[in-house]
Formats: structure tokens, C-alpha cells, sequence
């Protein structure tokens, strides 16, 4: 029996870059989960990570075309936000440069019928670590075309030995 | 005959060069079923097989019904008892809510879009844990959630008891008269194998 879940790309962050990029994602699957263990060197306790999306092998869409909304838990509440008509959807909150050294946050992503040239997009991602929050989300971004690009961002930079990697599922 | 090698693991149909290596699948594709122009109000996956560990359902709906984001019905075994619990931790725009009821007849952890706003649809990841196990009550977890631009939508950890014993051997996931699916909603059920 052919493979169903298959890993498409592994990227390892050297450090340098705020972005880790999936471009040229194939079609011929049905949905696509992102995996990433990551935290981020910018100051502070903590900072956002996102989601940009592009379609027909182009640049990722930075236009205000994107919204979200999520909740998440500190270890004292829960609360819930939402973010409309911004250029990227919100991911989950990740460990930052004060951060006990060691801690990374562990999130993913599921998209759904990710090459279907018909509906807008919707992503759900859910994640956490171990010194400040537990998150779910959902995002849409509003197109209608086959993703071919996914990239995942932060602010400043991904620590080095962060970890991403997009698998693709095939339905029957 | 598989041969597995000592030194990595991996499985090759032969020792003869050139043949490629075989990995036996741990996660399959048992069925899937996308909604035509026509539209449909139930979705059903029948004669499920009982050789995985556990079942996956993946789900990208939206309904002609005029709301934003609401719950499918999904029975197991054409059960309609009322024999299933449920609990929710959602958030939506503004709150984060905690919910629980008792004595349902469906389990409602599958979400779907309504029609406010065109193209927007509905996401869920269904786990169904030890679904051919008939030694216990089945748990059933979904993650979902849609968006709508800051007009209600909402994201959601939820979680069903179906109280029975029997295997599942068939899924099925209504509206409930809620209007029907739409064109280009997707269920996709999957098998997970144990060791």
C-alpha cells in the first residue's frame, strides 16, 4: 500500500532567519500538517509566531488578507482574541530570549484541502510550552488558490536547531 | 518476503540491488467522500474495518444553513440513544468558554461553516481513540475551528463519550436539518495501526 502520510520537507533554522519557507509544496495531497519545535531570540519573555500562504508558485500574500482567532491559557486564566484583516495569520505565542534556555514551543498546523482552487483557505494550529502559554487558533486566509508556498515567520530570528517540517496526507 | 535490515531498520523486498525499500504503512486512507453541486445531508462511512488501532477524521465542511460556525451530528453504529456526553473549551472573538452536556443523542464535536460568509469553511481533525476496543466506552477528541473576519468565529478542543461497548463499524454525519453540506465539503476517514 502506497505511503498516506508522507513527510514533504524538513527545514533545521542555522539562527539567522525569522522565516522558515516551504515553496514549491506539491498538489497531490489532500491536506498538509506543519510541525515545528521552535522558540524565538528576539527580547522579552516571549513574541508571536505566524503563517503566510501563497498560491500559482508566487511571492507569500502579505497583503491584509488573512484573520484569526485564538485562545489560549497562561497556567492562571484563559482568554480569547481575535485579529481581522491582518497581512499574516497568528500562530502561538513561542518562548523568546528570556526564557528559561531549553524551552521550545511545539506547535502544528493542519490545512485542510489546502490545493483546492475553490474555497478560501482555513488553518487550525494548536501548541505550547512549558513556561508560558497553551494555544489553539484558527486562521483563514482569503483566496481562493492552490497553496504552493507556506511560511512560517517570527519576529527576530528561530534559535538555531529550531525544527519545522510540512507532511502531506492523501485521502483515498 | 520483507527483509529488515539490523543495521537501520528499514524494510527492502529483496537484498537485490535496486529494488526499492518497503515501509509498511501505519497510517491509511480508509475511505472518502466529497460533496457534489447537489449538495447532501449525511455523510456515512460503513463496514469500517476492525484491524487499526485507531480511527481519524478529517473534515472540511460548510452547510447552507444561515449561521456562522455550528455543530454536525455524528452517530455511531446508527446509534440514536441518548448515549453521548460531550465537552467543550472554545474560544471565539471576545471569550474563552468551557461547556459540558449529558444525555445527547449525537456526538457534536464535528463543526461546520454556515453560509455568512461565501467560501469560508469549517476544519476539524477527529481522533477516534481504540474505536474496535469492546472492552470500553469509546473517547472521541476533535479539534476544529472557522473564521470569519471577526464576525463570530471560533476555535474549539472538544470531546465526546459514545457509552458503549460495541466496535465501530460505521460513522455517519448529519446536519441534523440544518440545511445540507455544500459543494466541495471533504470527509476523509483514516486508520491508525497499533505495534
Amino acid at each position: 500500500m502506497p505511503a498516506t502520510y508522507e513527510n514533504i520537507a524538513t527545514i533545521t533554522a542555522d539562527g539567522s532567519s525569522a522565516y522558515a519557507t516551504f515553496s514549491a509544496v506539491p498538489s497531490t495531497y489532500t491536506d498538509l500538517v506543519l510541525v515545528c519545535q521552535f522558540r524565538s531570540s528576539t527580547s522579552g519573555a516571549y513574541t508571536d509566531s505566524y503563517l503566510r500562504l501563497a498560491t500559482g508558485g508566487g511571492s507569500v500574500d502579505t497583503g491584509s488578507n488573512y484573520s484569526s482567532v485564538r485562545i489560549y491559557g497562561s497556567g492562571s486564566g484563559a482568554a480569547a482574541t481575535s485579529y481581522t484583516s491582518t497581512s499574516l495569520i497568528y500562530g502561538t505565542l513561542c518562548p523568546a530570549a528570556s526564557t528559561t534556555a531549553g524551552v521550545l514551543s511545539t506547535t502544528i498546523f493542519h490545512i485542510n484541502n489546502y490545493s483546492n482552487s475553490t474555497t478560501h483557505k482555513t488553518v487550525i494550529v494548536k501548541g505550547g510550552d512549558s513556561a508560558t502559554y497553551l494555544q489553539m487558533g484558527v486562521g483563514t486566509w482569503r483566496n481562493t488558490g492552490a497553496i504552493t508556498t507556506v511560511q512560517f515567520l517570527t519576529n527576530s530570528s528561530f534559535t538555531s536547531g529550531s525544527t519545522f517540517t510540512l507532511y502531506g496526507i492523501k485521502a483515498a | 518476503m520483507a527483509i529488515r535490515s539490523l543495521k537501520t531498520g528499514l524494510f527492502s523486498r529483496s537484498m537485490l540491488v535496486g529494488n526499492s525499500f518497503y515501509f509498511p504503512a501505519a497510517y491509511e486512507s480508509i475511505a472518502t467522500t466529497s460533496v457534489g453541486s447537489g449538495g447532501q445531508t449525511t455523510i456515512t462511512f460503513s463496514s469500517i474495518p476492525s484491524t487499526y488501532k485507531h480511527l481519524q477524521l478529517r473534515v472540511f465542511a460548510k452547510a447552507n444553513y444561515a449561521a456562522n460556525i455550528f455543530s454536525l451530528g455524528i452517530r455511531y453504529n446508527s446509534d440514536s440513544g441518548a448515549n453521548y456526553t460531550y465537552h467543550s473549551t472554545y474560544g471565539n472573538t471576545t471569550s474563552a468558554i468551557s461547556n459540558g452536556y449529558t444525555g445527547y443523542t449525537y456526538d457534536y464535536t464535528c463543526s461546520v461553516m454556515g453560509t455568512s460568509t461565501a467560501n469560508n469553511f469549517a476544519t476539524n481533525v477527529i481522533d477516534i481513540l481504540d474505536y474496535a476496543d469492546t472492552n470500553k466506552y469509546k473517547t472521541i477528541r476533535s479539534f476544529n475551528g472557522a473564521d470569519v473576519n471577526g464576525s463570530g468565529g471560533s476555535v474549539a478542543l472538544a470531546s465526546c463519550l459514545w457509552q458503549s461497548t460495541s466496535a465501530i463499524n460505521s460513522i455517519s454525519i448529519s446536519t441534523g436539518g440544518y440545511g445540507d453540506l455544500l459543494q466541495y465539503s471533504h470527509f476523509a476517514l483514516y486508520g491508525i495501526k497499533g505495534a
